[in-house]
Formats: structure tokens, sequence, C-alpha cells
């Protein structure tokens, strides 16, 4: 009955059947000792059905109706996502939009921006130098904190450094939300 | 207004809900009938073959969800065996692109990975260290193909379904794997030869 193959026999699948269920018939054990290729598949299938049977023994596998509900609560998070992604949606396209048009605003009021910030720059650079000069005079510290207002002039190129930095960072957490969202 | 709001969720929530229980093609009685009957061999199938009982446990929650959301024209038993084998077997695939190496234990690692902390030890199952080590010598493609012919009892035809190979490629992947576990069986001192005898 040995099949002239040397990797193949058409009693294989028989045999298989046998070793799993372990009632084999005289015929078939007879021919399991004259054919390699069904030795080696009976062998082989004795030793794995012996480990899933230890499985079987040994595994706490979770109960059914455990599972029923899990499989229940991940249908109605599923749910409740599908229900909610048009407005995910919204949300990030609105974040996505906003991002853009801060963008073009900073760009369409450029000079605008610009002389606001150097104006800022130069008027905050005066508060500030009074303010100090007169936190050092009330504690006596005799700096001259007057000569600060000179930096003035290129303190505006700071401070335009710092709101171009400020958008930056602006449009870097808005892109963090919309992937976050994801 | 937060009262209205509130009940808008609720709302929500119950049509969520009463859409996930649409969503399943079986009752809870059902269900559990079938987990019943197939829930230690799909673990065992999926620990095997991943060679990892924490992965074997997500995978089998996701198989069995999956399997739940599919509508079957008639509700054949060995059918709906097969198609959530089929979902595993998807997963397990999806899993090994992802990791892209599934790797063996060590030689000496006395076939441990293969096990959770206070179970399934192999150590305190007589003989059985050495079957494991060798398992976990195989290729994870080989364990899946070698439990599928030899425990699930599938045949070519039901595992090239499974496995989207060819029926053809499957015979000869098999004969490989058998000739290899056999080969490492042999190392270990395990003469695979001598049941039917």
């Amino acid at each position: 009955m040995t099949s002239w193959k040397p990797n193949a026999c058409e009693n294989e699948p028989r045999v298989v059947r046998c070793a799993r269920t372990g009632f084999w018939d005289s015929e078939l054990q007879q021919h399991v000792r004259e054919c390699r290729v069904c030795a080696e598949a009976a062998s082989i299938a004795r030793l794995l059905n012996d480990m899933r049977r230890a499985d079987d023994a040994a595994a706490r596998i979770p109960d059914s109706s455990l599972m029923w509900r899990k499989a229940q609560f991940l249908a109605t998070r599923d749910a409740s996502e599908r229900a909610t992604q048009p407005i995910s949606f919204v949300e990030r396209f609105a974040y996505a939009v906003a991002s853009v048009c801060l963008i073009a605003v900073c760009f369409w009021q450029w000079h605008a921006i610009r002389s606001w910030f150097a104006a800022l720059g130069g008027s905050g650079i005066k508060l500030g130098s009074a303010w100090m000069s007169d936190a050092f005079a009330h504690f006596a510290t005799g700096i001259d904190v007057s000569k600060l207002g000179t930096i003035s002039g290129s303190s505006s190129v700071v401070f335009l450094s710092c709101g171009v930095g400020l958008l930056a960072l602006c449009a870097f957490v808005a892109a963090y939300v919309v992937r976050a969202e994801d | 207004m937060f009262k209205q709001a509130s009940l808008t969720q609720t709302g929500q929530l119950d049509s969520a809900i009463c859409a996930a229980a649409e969503a399943f093609h079986m009752d809870e009685q059902t269900f559990r009938a079938f987990y019943d009957a197939t829930g230690r061999a799909l673990w065992s199938y999926l620990y095997r073959a991943s060679g990892n009982a924490a992965l074997a446990d997500d995978l089998m929650q996701e198989s069995y969800y999956r399997f739940l959301r599919v509508r079957f024209s008639e509700p054949d038993p060995e059918y709906m065996k097969n198609y959530l084998f089929r979902i595993a077997t998807n997963l397990l695939r999806d899993q090994w692109r992802h990791t892209k190496v599934d790797p063996p234990a060590p030689a000496t690692d006395e076939g441990s990975q293969l096990a959770k902390p206070g179970e399934l030890a192999p150590d305190e199952r007589s003989g059985e260290s050495d079957v494991m080590r060798a398992m976990q010598d195989l290729k994870p493609r080989e364990r899946q193909l070698l439990w599928l012919a030899y425990v699930e009892g599938s045949s070519h035809r039901e595992i090239a379904q499974l496995s989207g190979l060819r029926e053809q490629s499957v015979r000869g992947l098999l004969f490989r794997a058998r000739a290899k576990f056999a080969k490492l069986l042999h190392r270990r001192g395990l003469a695979p030869n001598e049941v039917g005898r």
C-alpha cells in the first residue's frame, strides 16, 4: 500500500486520524510498521496531540460569558467610534483650517505684524528698563540699566523671531493635536 | 443644557449598543455553545503557532469578535469552525508581518518562552519540554501547518484555504516541516517512528 513517492502515502490521512483518536486497526498498524512516511506522520501526530491534550488540561481560557461580554464591549466601542467619526473628522478639519489660516494671515499681514512687533519691542524695552531701574534703585545696587534701552533697535528682530517661533509652536501644537486625534 | 447633553449621549450609547447587538450573527446561547466547543482548540492552535500565551489570548479574543461579525448563510458548525480558524490564521499572519521575526527560543531556555508564569510550564509535564523546544526551532509557518494537519486534522485543501497558500505548496511545505520536526526530535533523542507498533 506504500506509495512509490518517497514523501507521500495515500494512507497518511487515515493514519493521522487514528493517531489523533488513538484507535488503530491492525491492518493500519501493520502498514505503519512498513511505511516510513506513515510512521513519521503517526509519531508526530501523537506528540502534537499530546501537547494539545496538555493544553486542554492546563490552559485557562476565559469563560464563554466573559468572551461574549468582551465582544459586545468591542462592538459597542466600534459602533461609538463609527458614530463619532464625522465629528472627529470635522474637528480635525477645523484644526487644520485654523492652522492654515493662522499661517496665511501671518504671511498676508507680515509688514503690519513686523511693525507692530517693532513698536512693541521698543516701548516694551523702555518700559522694562524703567521698571528695572526703579527696582534696582529700590535695592540700591547702583547698576545703570537705562543703557539697556540702546539695544531696543536690534531687539525688534529678536521680538520678531520670538513671534515667528510662537507661531511655529502653535502650528506644531495644532499638528500634534490632529495627530493625537488619530 | 447638561441634562440635554447627557440624554443625547445616553441615546447615542443606547443606539450604539443596539447596533453592536445587531452586528452579531448569533445569540449568546449559541455563541457560548460554539465557544465551548472550539475555544480550547483555537487557543491551543494560536499558542503553539505563535509561541506566546499572551498573544494567543489577544488573538483569540479578536478572532471571536471578528467571527461574531460575520453573517453566515448556513450555520454549519464545521464550516464556522474552519472560518474561525481562518480568521485566527490571518491575524497570526498579520502579527508576523508586523513583528517581521519570531525569534526561536534559545536552546538553553527549556521552552519557557511558550509558557505563562504558573501556566503550561513545560517542565511540569513529563517529556514535553524537548518536544516544545523542537517546536520552537521550527518557523511559525511550519508550526502552523503541522498543527493544522496533525492536530486539527485539516486536509491540504482546508489548510490551503486557511493559510492562503496553494494546495500543492501546502503539500510540499508540510512534508518539509514534518521532516524537519522529525529531525529535530531525533536530535533530542525522541525517536519519531515508534507509534502504532
